[in-house]
Protein backbone atom coordinates (compact mmCIF):
# COMPACT_ATOMS: atom_id res chain seq x y z
CA UNK A 1 0.00 0.00 0.00
CA UNK A 2 1.57 3.70 -0.96
CA UNK A 3 0.80 6.10 1.81
CA UNK A 4 0.59 8.56 -0.86
CA UNK A 5 -1.65 8.10 -4.28
CA UNK A 6 1.00 9.37 -7.38
CA UNK A 7 1.34 12.83 -7.91
CA UNK A 8 2.38 13.49 -11.48
CA UNK A 9 4.08 17.06 -10.86
CA UNK A 10 7.49 17.25 -8.80
CA UNK A 11 6.83 17.17 -4.83
CA UNK A 12 9.27 19.68 -3.71
CA UNK A 13 9.46 22.61 -5.10
CA UNK A 14 12.56 23.51 -7.48
CA UNK A 15 14.70 26.26 -8.11
CA UNK A 16 14.32 27.30 -11.45
CA UNK A 17 18.22 28.32 -11.44
CA UNK A 18 21.48 26.54 -12.70
CA UNK A 19 22.93 23.88 -10.36
CA UNK A 20 25.62 21.16 -10.65
CA UNK A 21 26.22 18.04 -10.53
CA UNK A 22 27.43 16.92 -7.11
CA UNK A 23 31.11 14.84 -7.20
CA UNK A 24 32.90 13.93 -3.86
CA UNK A 25 36.09 15.93 -5.40
CA UNK A 26 33.65 19.17 -4.32
CA UNK A 27 32.64 17.95 -1.36
CA UNK A 28 34.33 19.71 1.24
CA UNK A 29 34.37 22.77 -0.30
CA UNK A 30 29.83 22.77 -0.81
CA UNK A 31 29.85 21.78 2.76
CA UNK A 32 32.01 24.23 4.10
CA UNK A 33 30.98 27.91 3.14
CA UNK A 34 27.70 29.45 2.00
CA UNK A 35 25.89 27.33 -1.10
CA UNK A 36 27.55 28.99 -4.17
CA UNK A 37 24.97 27.10 -6.17
CA UNK A 38 21.21 26.39 -5.46
CA UNK A 39 20.97 23.02 -5.77
CA UNK A 40 22.93 19.95 -6.78
CA UNK A 41 22.42 16.66 -8.81
CA UNK A 42 23.56 13.12 -7.91
CA UNK A 43 23.46 9.89 -9.84
CA UNK A 44 21.14 7.76 -8.38
CA UNK A 45 22.70 4.42 -8.36
CA UNK A 46 25.96 6.02 -6.19
CA UNK A 47 23.65 5.63 -3.21
CA UNK A 48 22.38 2.36 -3.93
CA UNK A 49 24.63 1.14 -0.38
CA UNK A 50 23.28 -0.14 2.48
CA UNK A 51 24.56 2.10 4.83
CA UNK A 52 28.66 3.76 4.37
CA UNK A 53 30.22 7.05 3.84
CA UNK A 54 28.36 7.71 0.24
CA UNK A 55 24.97 7.51 2.51
CA UNK A 56 26.58 9.58 5.24
CA UNK A 57 27.42 12.87 2.95
CA UNK A 58 24.51 12.76 0.83
CA UNK A 59 22.60 13.15 4.45
CA UNK A 60 24.81 15.94 4.58
CA UNK A 61 24.04 17.68 1.44
CA UNK A 62 20.64 17.34 1.82
CA UNK A 63 20.32 19.19 5.05
CA UNK A 64 21.77 22.10 3.05
CA UNK A 65 20.56 21.77 -0.85
CA UNK A 66 17.96 20.50 -2.84
CA UNK A 67 18.89 17.69 -4.70
CA UNK A 68 17.50 15.70 -7.32
CA UNK A 69 18.00 12.10 -8.39
CA UNK A 70 19.36 11.58 -12.06
CA UNK A 71 19.79 7.71 -12.47
CA UNK A 72 21.06 6.16 -15.49
CA UNK A 73 21.08 2.20 -14.71
CA UNK A 74 17.23 1.71 -14.63
CA UNK A 75 16.79 0.37 -18.60
CA UNK A 76 13.55 1.86 -19.53
CA UNK A 77 13.67 1.24 -22.99
CA UNK A 78 15.02 -2.41 -22.68
CA UNK A 79 12.63 -5.61 -23.23
CA UNK A 80 13.63 -7.62 -20.30
CA UNK A 81 11.39 -6.86 -17.45
CA UNK A 82 11.92 -3.76 -15.60
CA UNK A 83 14.11 -4.55 -12.53
CA UNK A 84 12.11 -4.88 -9.83
CA UNK A 85 14.92 -4.85 -7.07
CA UNK A 86 16.64 -1.51 -8.59
CA UNK A 87 13.34 0.35 -8.66
CA UNK A 88 12.71 -0.74 -5.05
CA UNK A 89 16.18 1.01 -4.23
CA UNK A 90 15.65 4.04 -5.90
CA UNK A 91 11.81 4.43 -4.31
CA UNK A 92 14.21 4.10 -1.39
CA UNK A 93 16.24 6.51 -1.58
CA UNK A 94 13.18 8.89 -2.86
CA UNK A 95 11.54 8.46 0.30
CA UNK A 96 14.31 8.92 2.83
CA UNK A 97 15.88 12.34 0.65
CA UNK A 98 12.80 14.09 -0.98
CA UNK A 99 14.33 14.63 -3.82
CA UNK A 100 12.71 17.64 -5.93
CA UNK A 101 13.25 15.87 -9.72
CA UNK A 102 13.89 12.36 -10.46
CA UNK A 103 14.88 11.89 -14.18
CA UNK A 104 16.12 9.03 -15.95
CA UNK A 105 16.75 8.48 -19.44
CA UNK A 106 14.55 7.24 -22.47
CA UNK A 107 17.04 4.85 -23.61
CA UNK A 108 17.68 0.91 -22.89
CA UNK A 109 20.63 -0.44 -21.71
CA UNK A 110 20.73 -4.40 -21.81
CA UNK A 111 18.76 -7.09 -22.73
CA UNK A 112 18.98 -11.16 -21.77
CA UNK A 113 20.05 -9.69 -18.11
CA UNK A 114 23.24 -8.59 -19.80
CA UNK A 115 24.41 -4.63 -19.34
CA UNK A 116 26.14 -2.64 -21.47
CA UNK A 117 25.79 -0.12 -18.31
CA UNK A 118 25.35 2.85 -21.23
CA UNK A 119 23.12 4.87 -22.41
CA UNK A 120 21.53 3.41 -26.08
CA UNK A 121 19.31 4.73 -28.27
CA UNK A 122 15.75 4.39 -29.25
CA UNK A 123 14.00 4.26 -32.29
CA UNK A 124 11.10 6.67 -32.34
CA UNK A 125 8.59 3.85 -33.69
CA UNK A 126 4.67 2.79 -32.75
CA UNK A 127 6.23 -0.24 -30.84
CA UNK A 128 9.11 1.40 -28.60
CA UNK A 129 6.39 3.95 -27.53
CA UNK A 130 3.90 1.42 -26.60
CA UNK A 131 6.34 -0.02 -24.26
CA UNK A 132 8.06 2.75 -23.39
CA UNK A 133 4.42 3.87 -22.12
CA UNK A 134 4.14 0.37 -20.26
CA UNK A 135 7.36 0.90 -18.73
CA UNK A 136 7.00 4.66 -17.40
CA UNK A 137 4.00 4.00 -16.34
CA UNK A 138 4.99 0.88 -14.11
CA UNK A 139 7.97 3.10 -12.89
CA UNK A 140 6.08 5.85 -11.62
CA UNK A 141 3.11 3.98 -10.25
CA UNK A 142 6.64 2.16 -7.68
CA UNK A 143 7.78 5.73 -7.03
CA UNK A 144 4.56 7.09 -6.13
CA UNK A 145 6.03 10.18 -8.55
CA UNK A 146 6.24 11.83 -11.69
CA UNK A 147 10.10 11.07 -13.25
CA UNK A 148 11.70 13.26 -16.16
CA UNK A 149 12.69 11.09 -19.12
CA UNK A 150 16.38 12.58 -20.90
CA UNK A 151 17.69 12.64 -25.01
CA UNK A 152 20.34 10.74 -24.92
CA UNK A 153 23.15 11.43 -27.32
CA UNK A 154 23.46 8.93 -30.39
CA UNK A 155 26.00 7.42 -32.54
CA UNK A 156 24.62 4.58 -34.00
CA UNK A 157 21.03 4.36 -35.47
CA UNK A 158 19.40 1.25 -34.58
CA UNK A 159 16.01 1.49 -36.41
CA UNK A 160 14.40 3.37 -38.80
CA UNK A 161 12.23 6.62 -37.14
CA UNK A 162 8.70 6.62 -37.38
CA UNK A 163 7.81 9.65 -36.38
CA UNK A 164 10.19 12.44 -34.85
CA UNK A 165 11.56 12.22 -31.86
CA UNK A 166 9.97 15.45 -30.36
CA UNK A 167 6.69 13.73 -31.42
CA UNK A 168 7.70 10.58 -29.39
CA UNK A 169 8.79 12.49 -26.34
CA UNK A 170 5.16 14.58 -26.93
CA UNK A 171 3.14 11.62 -26.90
CA UNK A 172 4.95 9.75 -24.15
CA UNK A 173 4.21 13.14 -22.26
CA UNK A 174 0.63 13.12 -22.94
CA UNK A 175 -0.28 9.26 -22.24
CA UNK A 176 1.92 8.85 -19.13
CA UNK A 177 2.43 12.36 -17.26
CA UNK A 178 5.78 11.93 -17.53
CA UNK A 179 8.74 15.02 -18.04
CA UNK A 180 10.92 15.90 -19.86
CA UNK A 181 14.69 16.55 -19.42
CA UNK A 182 16.26 18.25 -22.06
CA UNK A 183 20.05 17.76 -22.63
CA UNK A 184 20.49 20.62 -24.77
CA UNK A 185 24.29 18.91 -25.45
CA UNK A 186 22.94 15.50 -26.67
CA UNK A 187 20.58 17.11 -28.95
CA UNK A 188 23.45 19.08 -30.66
CA UNK A 189 25.37 15.90 -30.41
CA UNK A 190 22.88 14.28 -32.44
CA UNK A 191 22.83 17.06 -34.99
CA UNK A 192 26.56 16.82 -35.42
CA UNK A 193 26.53 13.10 -35.67
CA UNK A 194 23.21 12.08 -37.70
CA UNK A 195 22.11 16.20 -39.04
CA UNK A 196 18.67 15.87 -36.81
CA UNK A 197 18.52 19.47 -36.44
CA UNK A 198 18.80 20.24 -32.59
CA UNK A 199 16.68 23.23 -32.65
CA UNK A 200 13.51 21.84 -34.08
CA UNK A 201 13.81 19.16 -31.73
CA UNK A 202 13.56 21.78 -28.98
CA UNK A 203 11.08 24.13 -31.07
CA UNK A 204 8.76 20.47 -31.13
CA UNK A 205 8.85 19.28 -27.80
CA UNK A 206 5.72 20.45 -25.48
CA UNK A 207 6.57 23.33 -23.53
CA UNK A 208 4.70 22.87 -20.58
CA UNK A 209 6.24 19.35 -19.79
CA UNK A 210 10.26 20.21 -19.85
CA UNK A 211 11.29 20.50 -15.93
CA UNK A 212 14.97 20.17 -16.49
CA UNK A 213 17.53 20.98 -18.68
CA UNK A 214 21.23 19.65 -19.24
CA UNK A 215 24.47 21.37 -20.17
CA UNK A 216 27.55 19.47 -20.84
CA UNK A 217 30.48 19.55 -22.69
CA UNK A 218 31.85 17.27 -25.44
CA UNK A 219 34.92 15.65 -27.28
CA UNK A 220 35.10 15.14 -31.18
CA UNK A 221 36.52 11.91 -31.67
CA UNK A 222 37.92 10.57 -34.72
CA UNK A 223 37.73 7.00 -35.98
CA UNK A 224 40.16 6.12 -38.72
CA UNK A 225 39.34 9.40 -40.40
CA UNK A 226 35.14 9.63 -39.69
CA UNK A 227 34.24 11.98 -36.80
CA UNK A 228 31.97 11.52 -34.28
CA UNK A 229 31.13 14.02 -31.30
CA UNK A 230 31.25 11.90 -28.29
CA UNK A 231 28.81 13.45 -25.22
CA UNK A 232 32.17 12.77 -22.80
CA UNK A 233 31.07 15.70 -19.99
CA UNK A 234 34.46 16.73 -19.27
CA UNK A 235 34.80 20.23 -20.78
CA UNK A 236 33.27 23.28 -21.11
CA UNK A 237 29.74 23.95 -22.45
CA UNK A 238 30.61 25.14 -26.40
CA UNK A 239 29.39 28.01 -28.21
CA UNK A 240 27.06 26.16 -30.26
CA UNK A 241 24.75 24.74 -27.29
CA UNK A 242 24.98 27.91 -25.73
CA UNK A 243 22.61 29.39 -28.45
CA UNK A 244 20.63 26.14 -28.20
CA UNK A 245 20.16 27.28 -24.62
CA UNK A 246 19.24 30.57 -25.55
CA UNK A 247 16.73 28.62 -27.80
CA UNK A 248 15.18 27.17 -24.64
CA UNK A 249 15.11 29.75 -22.33
CA UNK A 250 12.63 31.84 -24.81
CA UNK A 251 10.39 28.69 -25.63
CA UNK A 252 10.48 26.75 -22.34
CA UNK A 253 11.03 30.20 -19.82
CA UNK A 254 12.72 29.35 -16.43
CA UNK A 255 13.72 25.66 -15.98
CA UNK A 256 15.99 24.11 -13.41
CA UNK A 257 19.75 23.73 -15.46
CA UNK A 258 21.99 21.91 -14.64
CA UNK A 259 25.74 22.09 -15.36
CA UNK A 260 27.09 18.23 -15.83
CA UNK A 261 30.34 17.34 -15.54
CA UNK A 262 32.15 13.83 -14.99
CA UNK A 263 35.32 13.77 -15.78
CA UNK A 264 38.72 15.52 -15.94
CA UNK A 265 36.84 17.51 -13.19
CA UNK A 266 37.58 21.53 -12.96
CA UNK A 267 37.35 23.68 -9.62
CA UNK A 268 33.99 23.82 -8.30
CA UNK A 269 34.46 27.86 -9.91
CA UNK A 270 34.71 26.95 -12.77
CA UNK A 271 31.39 24.44 -12.95
CA UNK A 272 29.89 27.38 -10.52
CA UNK A 273 30.84 30.26 -13.81
CA UNK A 274 28.72 28.19 -16.04
CA UNK A 275 26.13 27.81 -14.06
CA UNK A 276 26.55 31.70 -13.44
CA UNK A 277 26.03 31.95 -17.40
CA UNK A 278 22.83 29.88 -17.40
CA UNK A 279 21.39 31.82 -14.88
CA UNK A 280 22.16 35.24 -16.89
CA UNK A 281 20.82 33.34 -19.94
CA UNK A 282 17.55 32.72 -18.26
CA UNK A 283 17.02 35.73 -16.94
CA UNK A 284 17.98 37.51 -20.33
CA UNK A 285 15.28 35.54 -21.76
CA UNK A 286 12.60 36.36 -19.60
CA UNK A 287 13.78 40.51 -20.19
CA UNK A 288 12.98 39.37 -24.01
CA UNK A 289 9.41 37.40 -23.31
CA UNK A 290 8.16 40.31 -21.40
CA UNK A 291 9.42 43.06 -23.61
CA UNK B 1 12.09 -3.85 -40.01
CA UNK B 2 13.65 -5.86 -36.88
CA UNK B 3 11.31 -5.88 -33.56
CA UNK B 4 13.02 -3.95 -30.67
CA UNK B 5 14.27 -7.10 -29.37
CA UNK B 6 15.98 -8.22 -32.03
CA UNK B 7 17.73 -4.43 -32.51
CA UNK B 8 18.91 -4.90 -28.99
CA UNK B 9 19.89 -8.36 -29.21
CA UNK B 10 21.96 -7.65 -32.16
CA UNK B 11 23.51 -4.19 -30.95
CA UNK B 12 24.17 -5.82 -27.76
CA UNK B 13 26.13 -8.61 -29.75
CA UNK B 14 28.09 -6.21 -31.82
CA UNK B 15 28.89 -4.47 -28.77
CA UNK B 16 29.88 -6.51 -26.00
CA UNK B 17 31.10 -9.35 -28.48
CA UNK B 18 33.17 -6.90 -29.98
CA UNK B 19 33.94 -9.40 -32.97
CA UNK B 20 33.24 -8.53 -36.78
CA UNK B 21 30.53 -11.44 -37.00
CA UNK B 22 27.81 -9.33 -35.54
CA UNK B 23 28.77 -5.91 -36.54
CA UNK B 24 28.24 -5.72 -39.97
CA UNK B 25 24.74 -4.45 -39.41
CA UNK B 26 26.41 -1.46 -38.05
CA UNK B 27 28.68 1.36 -38.72
CA UNK B 28 32.37 0.79 -37.76
CA UNK B 29 33.38 3.78 -36.32
CA UNK B 30 30.36 4.68 -34.32
CA UNK B 31 30.18 1.06 -33.40
CA UNK B 32 33.23 1.94 -31.82
CA UNK B 33 32.16 4.46 -29.84
CA UNK B 34 29.91 2.28 -28.04
CA UNK B 35 32.27 -0.19 -28.11
CA UNK B 36 35.16 2.16 -26.42
CA UNK B 37 32.09 3.44 -24.12
CA UNK B 38 31.89 -0.14 -22.49
CA UNK B 39 35.56 -1.42 -22.29
CA UNK B 40 36.04 1.73 -20.12
CA UNK B 41 33.21 1.37 -18.24
CA UNK B 42 34.27 -2.09 -17.32
CA UNK B 43 38.11 -1.72 -17.26
CA UNK B 44 37.76 1.49 -14.74
CA UNK B 45 34.92 -0.22 -12.95
CA UNK B 46 37.13 -3.21 -12.16
CA UNK B 47 40.28 -0.92 -11.50
CA UNK B 48 38.40 1.06 -8.91
CA UNK B 49 37.74 -2.33 -6.97
CA UNK B 50 40.82 -3.86 -7.36
CA UNK B 51 43.60 -1.47 -7.25
CA UNK B 52 46.36 -3.77 -5.29
CA UNK B 53 45.33 -6.92 -8.04
CA UNK B 54 46.35 -3.93 -10.90
CA UNK B 55 49.34 -3.30 -9.77
CA UNK B 56 50.22 -6.68 -8.82
CA UNK B 57 49.49 -7.48 -12.40
CA UNK B 58 50.70 -4.36 -14.24
CA UNK B 59 48.10 -1.70 -16.02
CA UNK B 60 48.51 -4.01 -19.56
CA UNK B 61 47.90 -7.51 -18.22
CA UNK B 62 44.88 -5.73 -16.03
CA UNK B 63 43.53 -4.49 -19.12
CA UNK B 64 43.16 -7.49 -20.74
CA UNK B 65 41.58 -9.11 -17.24
CA UNK B 66 39.29 -6.88 -17.64
CA UNK B 67 38.42 -7.56 -21.00
CA UNK B 68 38.20 -11.45 -20.51
CA UNK B 69 36.40 -10.48 -17.39
CA UNK B 70 33.51 -8.59 -19.36
CA UNK B 71 33.22 -11.63 -21.71
CA UNK B 72 33.21 -14.35 -19.32
CA UNK B 73 30.84 -12.44 -16.77
CA UNK B 74 28.98 -10.06 -18.66
CA UNK B 75 27.37 -7.21 -15.79
CA UNK B 76 24.08 -8.47 -14.51
CA UNK B 77 23.25 -4.89 -13.17
CA UNK B 78 22.36 -1.49 -13.67
CA UNK B 79 24.39 -0.23 -10.90
CA UNK B 80 27.68 -0.76 -11.48
CA UNK B 81 28.98 -1.14 -7.74
CA UNK B 82 27.59 -4.92 -8.28
CA UNK B 83 29.84 -5.34 -10.97
CA UNK B 84 33.29 -7.36 -10.96
CA UNK B 85 32.91 -9.97 -7.78
CA UNK B 86 33.29 -12.76 -9.90
CA UNK B 87 37.02 -11.63 -10.19
CA UNK B 88 38.48 -14.12 -8.31
CA UNK B 89 36.68 -16.30 -9.98
CA UNK B 90 38.41 -15.83 -13.53
CA UNK B 91 41.96 -15.26 -12.00
CA UNK B 92 41.17 -18.72 -10.07
CA UNK B 93 40.54 -20.21 -13.79
CA UNK B 94 43.75 -18.71 -14.98
CA UNK B 95 46.21 -18.81 -12.06
CA UNK B 96 45.50 -21.54 -10.24
CA UNK B 97 48.68 -23.74 -10.16
CA UNK B 98 50.90 -21.23 -11.07
CA UNK B 99 53.71 -19.22 -9.53
CA UNK B 100 50.42 -16.00 -9.14
CA UNK B 101 47.91 -18.64 -7.38
CA UNK B 102 47.93 -16.14 -4.44
CA UNK B 103 46.02 -13.62 -7.15
CA UNK B 104 42.37 -15.03 -6.80
CA UNK B 105 42.90 -14.74 -2.99
CA UNK B 106 44.08 -10.78 -3.23
CA UNK B 107 40.84 -10.77 -5.13
CA UNK B 108 38.53 -11.64 -2.23
CA UNK B 109 40.02 -9.74 0.12
CA UNK B 110 39.83 -5.94 -2.48
CA UNK B 111 35.88 -7.72 -2.92
CA UNK B 112 35.65 -7.96 0.75
CA UNK B 113 36.50 -4.03 1.01
CA UNK B 114 34.06 -3.31 -1.57
CA UNK B 115 31.12 -4.98 0.21
CA UNK B 116 32.28 -3.35 3.74
CA UNK B 117 32.49 0.01 2.39
CA UNK B 118 28.58 -0.39 1.44
CA UNK B 119 26.72 -2.62 3.72
CA UNK B 120 24.81 -1.46 6.03
CA UNK B 121 25.83 0.64 9.39
CA UNK B 122 24.23 -1.84 11.73
CA UNK B 123 23.50 -0.64 15.36
CA UNK B 124 25.92 -0.12 18.02
CA UNK B 125 27.10 -2.65 20.27
CA UNK B 126 24.71 -2.59 23.55
CA UNK B 127 28.06 -3.98 26.43
CA UNK B 128 24.35 -3.78 28.77
CA UNK B 129 22.76 -6.30 26.86
CA UNK B 130 25.41 -8.66 28.13
CA UNK B 131 24.35 -8.34 31.85
CA UNK B 132 21.10 -8.89 31.03
CA UNK B 133 21.87 -12.61 30.00
CA UNK B 134 21.73 -15.14 33.08
CA UNK B 135 25.39 -16.12 33.71
CA UNK B 136 24.15 -19.90 33.41
CA UNK B 137 23.75 -19.01 30.08
CA UNK B 138 27.15 -17.54 28.99
CA UNK B 139 27.76 -20.39 26.87
CA UNK B 140 25.18 -20.75 24.94
CA UNK B 141 25.34 -16.85 23.98
CA UNK B 142 25.38 -16.48 20.28
CA UNK B 143 27.24 -13.06 19.13
CA UNK B 144 25.92 -10.84 16.11
CA UNK B 145 28.97 -9.10 14.25
CA UNK B 146 28.17 -6.15 12.11
CA UNK B 147 26.91 -5.98 8.94
CA UNK B 148 30.13 -4.80 7.25
CA UNK B 149 32.24 -7.22 8.79
CA UNK B 150 33.75 -10.34 6.47
CA UNK B 151 36.39 -12.76 7.73
CA UNK B 152 38.75 -14.37 4.52
CA UNK B 153 41.57 -16.87 5.63
CA UNK B 154 44.27 -17.82 2.38
CA UNK B 155 47.14 -20.03 2.16
CA UNK B 156 49.19 -16.88 1.43
CA UNK B 157 50.17 -14.03 2.97
CA UNK B 158 47.40 -11.74 1.74
CA UNK B 159 47.66 -9.41 4.51
CA UNK B 160 51.46 -8.46 3.81
CA UNK B 161 50.60 -8.24 0.18
CA UNK B 162 47.39 -6.05 0.30
CA UNK B 163 49.12 -4.09 3.37
CA UNK B 164 52.63 -3.35 1.06
CA UNK B 165 50.50 -2.35 -1.77
CA UNK B 166 49.25 0.52 0.16
CA UNK B 167 52.40 2.78 -0.03
CA UNK B 168 53.24 4.07 -2.74
CA UNK B 169 57.09 2.30 -2.84
CA UNK B 170 56.01 -1.24 -2.74
CA UNK B 171 58.50 -3.64 -0.53
CA UNK B 172 58.82 -7.17 -1.71
CA UNK B 173 56.67 -9.47 0.15
CA UNK B 174 57.78 -12.99 0.53
CA UNK B 175 54.92 -15.92 -0.22
CA UNK B 176 57.02 -17.82 2.82
CA UNK B 177 54.92 -15.58 4.99
CA UNK B 178 52.12 -18.62 4.34
CA UNK B 179 48.67 -18.14 4.97
CA UNK B 180 47.30 -15.30 7.01
CA UNK B 181 43.66 -14.71 8.49
CA UNK B 182 42.06 -11.54 7.50
CA UNK B 183 39.23 -9.74 9.44
CA UNK B 184 37.90 -7.01 7.14
CA UNK B 185 35.55 -4.09 9.09
CA UNK B 186 33.98 -0.46 8.39
CA UNK B 187 34.33 1.94 11.38
CA UNK B 188 35.61 5.70 10.14
CA UNK B 189 36.70 3.91 6.80
CA UNK B 190 37.12 0.22 5.80
CA UNK B 191 39.67 -1.48 7.37
CA UNK B 192 41.91 -4.37 6.96
CA UNK B 193 43.47 -6.62 10.25
CA UNK B 194 45.42 -9.44 10.09
CA UNK B 195 43.97 -12.27 12.61
CA UNK B 196 45.81 -15.11 14.89
CA UNK B 197 44.41 -18.40 13.82
CA UNK B 198 42.36 -18.91 17.09
CA UNK B 199 40.38 -15.49 16.89
CA UNK B 200 40.38 -15.75 13.06
CA UNK B 201 38.48 -19.36 14.01
CA UNK B 202 36.76 -18.18 16.91
CA UNK B 203 35.27 -15.60 15.02
CA UNK B 204 34.37 -17.21 11.91
CA UNK B 205 32.29 -20.00 14.08
CA UNK B 206 30.63 -16.40 15.81
CA UNK B 207 29.69 -15.09 12.49
CA UNK B 208 28.11 -18.35 11.39
CA UNK B 209 25.89 -18.52 14.18
CA UNK B 210 27.39 -21.09 16.44
CA UNK B 211 27.10 -20.72 20.16
CA UNK B 212 29.94 -18.97 22.48
CA UNK B 213 31.28 -22.17 23.84
CA UNK B 214 31.18 -23.87 20.82
CA UNK B 215 33.19 -21.14 18.64
CA UNK B 216 36.13 -20.92 22.05
CA UNK B 217 36.20 -24.72 21.25
CA UNK B 218 36.37 -23.95 17.20
CA UNK B 219 39.40 -21.30 18.21
CA UNK B 220 41.11 -23.49 20.76
CA UNK B 221 40.68 -26.67 17.97
CA UNK B 222 43.19 -23.78 15.80
CA UNK B 223 45.72 -22.88 18.20
CA UNK B 224 46.42 -23.84 21.30
CA UNK B 225 47.50 -21.21 23.41
CA UNK B 226 43.56 -19.72 22.37
CA UNK B 227 42.32 -17.05 24.90
CA UNK B 228 38.92 -16.49 25.08
CA UNK B 229 38.84 -12.99 26.87
CA UNK B 230 41.52 -12.22 24.41
CA UNK B 231 39.85 -12.43 21.55
CA UNK B 232 36.58 -11.17 22.69
CA UNK B 233 38.74 -8.15 23.40
CA UNK B 234 40.68 -7.83 20.37
CA UNK B 235 36.63 -8.34 18.65
CA UNK B 236 35.13 -5.76 20.73
CA UNK B 237 38.06 -3.36 20.46
CA UNK B 238 38.11 -3.59 16.53
CA UNK B 239 34.00 -2.92 16.84
CA UNK B 240 33.50 -6.04 15.21
CA UNK B 241 30.32 -7.26 17.39
CA UNK B 242 26.71 -5.45 17.08
CA UNK B 243 24.44 -7.70 19.52
CA UNK B 244 23.99 -11.03 21.08
CA UNK B 245 20.87 -13.08 21.45
CA UNK B 246 20.03 -16.12 22.62
CA UNK B 247 18.31 -18.72 20.63
CA UNK B 248 14.07 -18.47 21.13
CA UNK B 249 13.79 -21.89 22.41
CA UNK B 250 16.73 -21.45 24.65
CA UNK B 251 14.88 -18.14 26.42
CA UNK B 252 11.74 -20.73 27.45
Amino acid sequence: MRANPPTRRPGAPVPALAGIGLRSAHLAELLAGPPPVPWLEVHSENYFAAGGAALESLTRIRATYPVSFHGVGLSLGSVDPLDRAHLRKLAELVRRYEPMLVSEHLSWSSIGGRFLNDLLPLPATREALEHLVLRVDEAQEHLGRQILLENVSSYLVLGADEMPQACFFAELVQRTGCGILLDVNNAYVNECNHGASAAEFIRNLPPQAVHEIHLAGHTIHDYDGERVVVDTHDTLVCDAVWSLYELAAARFGRVPTLIEWDSELPALDVLVGEARRADYIMTEARHALAA
Amino acid sequence: MPSLRELQQTAYRAIARDDDSHAAAFDAARLAVYRNNARETFHKTLAVTYPVVRRLVGEMCFRGLARSYSTEFPSRSGDLARYGAELPTLLDIQYRDTPFAYLADVARLEWACAEAETAADGLPFDLLALERVPRDDSDRLRFLLRPPVRLLSSRFPIFAIWEAHQQNEVEPVSLGLGAEHVLVTRRRGVEVFKLDAGTFAFARSLADGERLADAAAAGEAAAADFALDDALKILVRLDVLSGVRLPADELE
